[in-house]
């Protein structure tokens, strides 16, 4: 899922604060990992938007 | 004129407020001078404005009072001043996301939620203080302090909506705005002792309000007493051609049932998001059961029903959270990484590890929720939960703000998008607040406003309660 190297995009905060990576990749993968991600092929998401729905 | 102090100027409901000023036995201007005194006399220690909008205000207050004297009444939000959390704009007026990122941001239009209350005949009188970009925690390393909890100083008084809980709870303004995306209208009302509503999602335009995530935000009505935020619901819900997702439906009379009551109603008390799935403090569960007494004894049926657990809800909201955090928030964290608060970049930054796929499969798991929780609403009106496990914890703690961060049953109703409403259920052993949530069908906020009503007039809140920093 994650690169082992710091992405160019937070290379100036990665200087700023040398834990941000490491805890943010952790942080990211406990998420995941505590979301269930056992959806079928054909299960699609829901519309971002809910307001389409009517009552 | 009225003869009331300030104090008591300070802590009136706008259904109150509104009475005396279409009787005009209060005027816009001594209601406004009253709250600007207060704000003047308390901010300095509960910091929950980070601008006061003083001149503007006391035009627009004496532009009301002619107006009203004129037989030109708008509305019950005519002359009642109100506040704003400071990521939603203000034409010609600051608005800083409490970042140093915006510290010196002037927007040219208002969001449509302060035109409606200016339309409203509202009073604005400042922008208050919020966790940075909704989303930080209370940090001490920003341009402006945090803000603080009137019941006691020393503790958080939630967020990220922290200033406009604090201004409320303290009487330093009768409504005010806060936004919600996985909890933030509903944590400070919680922890402060106020009711704070998430609507439906789409109900309550978002535009001109800083996003944090695109599909959870939600903009919501903080006010002291249940009437008073559907008052103020009233007046901002509604369709907007400048939000994308506005809900095109009519919007509800919310107030027009708000005291029949709830005998024949069925609640779900959903007890395991606190008994089992996140344990709450004792006081806090004490205070629900306490609560379902109240409303059984006035003539709900209680039924105990279940959702998917919290922690599944809450990484759910996390994902797709942090997923659309990131995206908005990247360019400024590549170039002025150091403008944000250590807290915020935390925050934040995960989004940058989590894939497409993975953010995907958080909206496939919002549909599943979706389902689950219409076919439970399809057995009762509304349910009843937790909104916090805890009172509010201390401020200056880090592990304790941590630690308490994600004991919380909000989550879930940003992922469903249905309404929300947090109200105070008392005080714990220590003097902070307890609360609880009403949650309803999606568009039916008119039920949640009634079932909460009901336990309000019967409940241990009945009279009002002003904290000590007040």
């Amino acid at each position: 899922m994650t690169s082992p190297t710091v992405p160019p995009a937070l290379a100036a905060a990665h200087a700023l604060d040398p834990a941000l990576i490491e805890n943010a990749r952790a942080d990211a993968e406990r998420l995941v990992s505590a979301m269930p991600r056992d959806h079928a092929p054909v299960e699609e998401p829901a519309h971002t938007f809910l307001a389409d729905q009517k009552p | 004129m009225s003869a009331a102090s300030d104090a008591d100027l300070g802590f009136l409901s706008i259904t109150e407020a509104s009475r005396m000023l279409a009787a005009k036995t209060l005027s816009p201007v001594e209601l406004t001078e009253a709250l600007l005194r207060r704000i003047e006399a308390l901010n300095p220690e509960l910091d929950a404005f980070l601008l006061v909008d003083g001149d503007r205000a006391r035009a627009a207050a004496q532009q009301a009072e002619a107006a009203i004297q004129g037989g030109r009444r708008l509305g019950p939000l005519h002359g009642v001043p109100f506040a704003l959390k400071d990521i939603v704009d203000t034409a010609d007026l600051r608005t800083t996301c409490h970042s140093k990122i915006l510290e010196d941001n002037i927007p040219t239009m208002d969001a449509t939620v302060a035109a409606k209350l200016k339309a409203a005949g509202g009073i604005l009188l400042g922008k208050t203080a919020t966790h940075e970009f909704a989303i930080g925690g209370p940090a001490f390393d920003l341009p402006w302090p945090p803000a603080r909890n009137p019941w006691n100083r020393d503790h958080h008084p939630g967020g990220s909506s922290s200033g406009s809980g604090a201004a409320l709870a303290a009487g330093l303004a009768p409504m005010a705005i806060g936004t919600d995306t996985g909890g933030s209208v509903r944590n400070p009302a919680s922890s402060c002792g106020i009711v704070g509503m998430k609507a439906t999602y789409g109900r309550v335009s978002r535009a001109g309000v800083f996003p944090l995530s695109y599909s959870l935000d939600h903009i919501g009505p903080m006010t002291r007493s249940v009437t008073d935020n559907a008052l103020m619901l009233q007046a901002i819900a509604g369709y907007d051609a400048r939000d994308p997702a506005a809900a095109p439906n009519a919007v509800s009379d919310y107030t027009v049932a708000i005291e029949k009551g709830v005998a024949g109603l069925k609640i779900g008390y959903l007890r395991h998001f606190h008994e089992t799935d996140l344990p709450a403090h004792p006081d806090m569960a004490a205070g629900l059961d306490a609560a379902i007494g109240v409303l059984r004894a006035e003539g709900a049926e209680i039924k105990d029903v279940s959702l998917a657990p919290l922690k599944e809800f809450a990484a759910t909201n996390r994902v797709i959270l942090t997923s659309e955090a990131y995206a908005i928030h990247r360019q400024w964290l590549a170039d002025r990484p150091g403008d944000y608060s250590k807290s915020t970049r935390d925050r934040i930054v995960p989004g940058a590890f989590i894939s497409a796929a993975e953010y995907i499969d958080a909206l496939r798991q919002r549909a599943r929720y979706r389902d689950q929780f219409k076919h439970l609403l399809s057995q009762v009106d509304v349910i009843v939960c937790a909104s916090s496990m805890d009172p509010a914890c201390r401020i200056d703690d880090p592990a304790e703000v941590h630690r308490t961060y994600g004991r919380q049953a909000r989550t879930p109703f940003n992922v469903l998008g249905v309404p929300a409403l947090a109200v105070p259920t008392g005080l714990a052993s220590n003097g902070l607040p307890l609360s609880m949530q009403i949650v309803g069908r999606a568009y039916d906020e008119a039920t949640v406003y009634r079932v909460a009503r009901a336990y309000e007039r019967a409940g241990p809140w009945a009279d009002g309660k002003r904290p000590p920093h007040s």
